[in-house]
């Protein structure tokens, strides 16, 4: 666990606790995610990877301890209201369901700039689609393409409103040591190219050299060893 | 936001194109077959008022009393027979009748019936001459809109008539000795006379053999035609003329009571209240007519649920996309929105075709059945319970997406995160 100088924190957390029917499944006594210092929470199944980042992006109320946001000089948010700027502070690339299925590649990047207080930015769009090699299936509709292209598809739509921080859950846990390579690569040097941080969780040790900071969380089991 | 909704929705609608479809068929159809039945008693309401307007009483020869209202008023039926002009002069004369207007049946040509009468007939109908004039003389005709568009005769044309009103009879008798001409087209009405001729009554007997032989006419200058003016009905030689039907307007209300009675209680004679006869004709249907909306209320609520299915099932399928947009940033008011108006769209879609479905198939059908042509049955009429109809049908589209887009409402995005754990 790193501490560090925390006028840079984007998210800073202390004495964090959270537990299900009296079972604690969470504990973490400090965290700062520094501005541009790209993380990686790591740990196995069980080890609290979902709950933290349920947490972080306001889906969950924690049972105990602190957590606040400093996305700019301009915007503080507290953990009570993180879920309203969702679409603005995150950018979310999960496990599965990456696009809106009924939509094309296209409209789902511009339903996501919709939705957030951007607004709509094509030329950001169609950049975006041309970097996962996706500009010539914009058109295409989420089951005419394979799942690698789906993925980087889910990516350019969660970097489509230009977030500060970029979320992936699980990005490579799929994935060969190549295409693992690749999907990192993307991931890094978009949110480089949009000055995102990125907060990766994953059990995926593979991947560990991407990061600078990385939290290791542990099981429950584990932990009371 | 609005262009999330609409766009969401629309792409909702024709990613499930099957599904889409069946739903808005199966409320299109239950709102068609009741768009049907309102029309109808509509119809049946308005033409009861409208037909029986100038005709408080027909008059014709013994027989069926519906027969005889078939045939005089809509031109349906064969006459029950006819009347001696002798007894119908009588009951011209009589002073509790305000108007009689004579019909003289029996010819046709190519299948369009001919009707002997006074010109004061077309205004029964509210039928005015388009082209020409009326008949002045005998053996003139004007002829209805639709025997003007489909046999193509115009102004100037001559032809014979044929006796009976079957147009297939090979046998009929033709009238060649009394050709007509025809003199004037009448605007189209919907109603019946757009396929009638319509001559006077002497043309009628005329074509018969009992013409003008043995009248007296006003004109009685030297070298004039003495078949070349209209006969007085009123003091024609009666000897071995006939009628089919006198269309009667009564003067007062106490004709009502008093004339039935005194015409049904003379030999031969008939008095047939055509209100009465087209009342219990309507009346036969009217178990039907209750047994279909009851149908089509069923099978509105069965599109309700058709509803409630299919959005359910999308609802279902969505569950993530549904998570994702609200990980998005989609408010639970704006993913309630989009199942709302996706629901009540395919409500709209349905109620409005439904209605316009169910007008062109009785415009259709008006074109290809003469019946439903003849009584002006023809889709063209719009009824305010049409409205309420359309109405009913939103409602029950919003009441059946309710439950989904509340459950839409609910749903909780961190199952996304949670996916695969």
């Amino acid at each position: 666990m790193s501490v560090e100088e925390p006028k840079k924190s984007l998210i800073k957390v202390s004495e964090l606790g959270h537990s299900y029917d009296g079972r604690e499944v969470l504990s973490i006594t400090e965290w700062h995610l520094i501005r541009g210092k790209h993380q990686l929470l790591l740990g196995p199944s069980g080890s609290g990877k979902t709950t933290f980042l349920s947490i972080l992006t306001g889906l969950l109320r924690p049972t105990s301890g602190l957590v606040s946001f400093h996305i700019n000089s301009a915007l503080d948010i507290s953990i009570d209201t993180i879920s309203r700027h969702i679409a603005s502070v995150f950018g979310i690339v999960f496990q599965d369901h990456h696009l809106v299925t009924s939509l094309t590649l296209e409209e789902n990047i511009r339903l996501a700039q919709q939705l957030s207080n951007r607004g709509l930015d094509s030329g950001w769009g169609d950049h975006l689609l041309e970097k996962m090699g996706l500009y010539a299936r914009r058109k295409d509709k989420p089951n005419m393409l394979s799942r690698g292209e789906i993925q980087r598809a889910a990516i350019a739509r969660a970097a489509s409103t230009r977030p500060p921080i970029l979320i992936a859950d699980e990005p490579t846990s799929a994935l060969d040591d190549k295409n693992s390579d690749q999907v990192m690569a993307l991931l890094q040097t978009l949110s480089e190219e949009f000055d995102a941080t990125l907060l990766v969780a994953s059990h995926d040790k593979r991947i560990m050299s991407y990061f600078d900071e990385r939290l290791e969380l542990k099981s429950p089991e584990a932990a009371a060893a | 936001m609005t262009w999330v909704i609409a766009k969401l929705t629309w792409a909702n609608l024709i990613n499930r194109p099957m599904s889409t479809f069946l739903t808005v068929a199966t409320l299109l159809v239950a709102v068609s077959l009741i768009s049907i039945l309102l029309q109808f008693t509509a119809f049946v309401d308005q033409r009861l008022e409208k037909d029986t307007a100038g005709v408080d009483l027909i008059i014709g020869a013994k027989g069926s009393p519906l027969q005889l209202v078939l045939s005089a008023l809509y031109h349906v039926d064969v006459p029950p027979g006819n009347i001696p002009l002798k007894n119908a002069q009588a009951i011209m004369r009589d002073p509790q009748i305000r108007r009689t207007t004579p019909l003289a049946l029996g010819d046709s040509f190519r299948g369009y019936r001919v009707v002997g009468t006074l010109p004061s007939f077309l205004n029964l109908y509210g039928s005015e001459v388009a082209e020409g004039n009326v008949w002045k003389h005998p053996q003139q005709v004007v002829i209805g809109s639709r025997i003007h568009h489909e046999l193509g005769m115009d102004v100037g044309q001559k032809f014979v008539t044929t006796h009976g009103l079957a147009s297939a009879d090979a046998d009929a008798a033709e009238h060649e000795q009394a050709p007509y001409e025809v003199v004037g087209i009448l605007a189209p009405t919907g109603s019946v006379v757009d396929r009638l001729i319509v001559t006077s009554v002497d043309s009628v007997w005329h074509a018969h053999g009992t013409g003008h032989e043995g009248d007296d006419h006003d004109d009685d200058h030297a070298g004039h035609d003495d078949h070349d003016e209209l006969i007085d009905l009123r003091t024609a030689d009666p000897t071995g003329r006939e009628v089919t039907a006198l269309l009667i307007e009564y003067r007062s209300p106490i004709a009502a009571v008093r004339l039935p009675r005194i015409i049904n209680s003379q030999q031969g004679l008939q008095a047939a209240v055509p209100a009465i006869e087209i009342t219990r004709l309507f009346s036969l249907s009217e178990g039907l007519v209750s047994g279909a909306r009851v149908l089509g209320i069923i099978f509105v609520l069965i599109g309700g649920l058709s509803i409630f299915v299919t959005v359910s099932n999308a609802t279902s399928h969505k569950t993530y996309d549904i998570a994702l947009l609200r990980s998005m940033g989609a408010r639970p008011t704006t993913v309630f929105m989009q199942q709302l108006i996706e629901g009540t769209a395919i409500a709209v879609i349905s109620g409005a075709f439904g209605i316009l479905f169910a007008h062109l198939i009785l415009f259709i059908a008006s074109l290809a059945l003469e019946p439903l042509q003849a009584i002006g049955l023809n889709g063209g009429l719009f009824t305010v319970s049409e409205i309420y109809l359309f109405v009913g049908t939103v409602f029950v589209g919003i009441i059946a997406v309710m439950w989904p887009a509340a459950r839409s409402y609910r749903l909780d995005p961190i199952i996304l995160l949670k996916r695969g754990r």
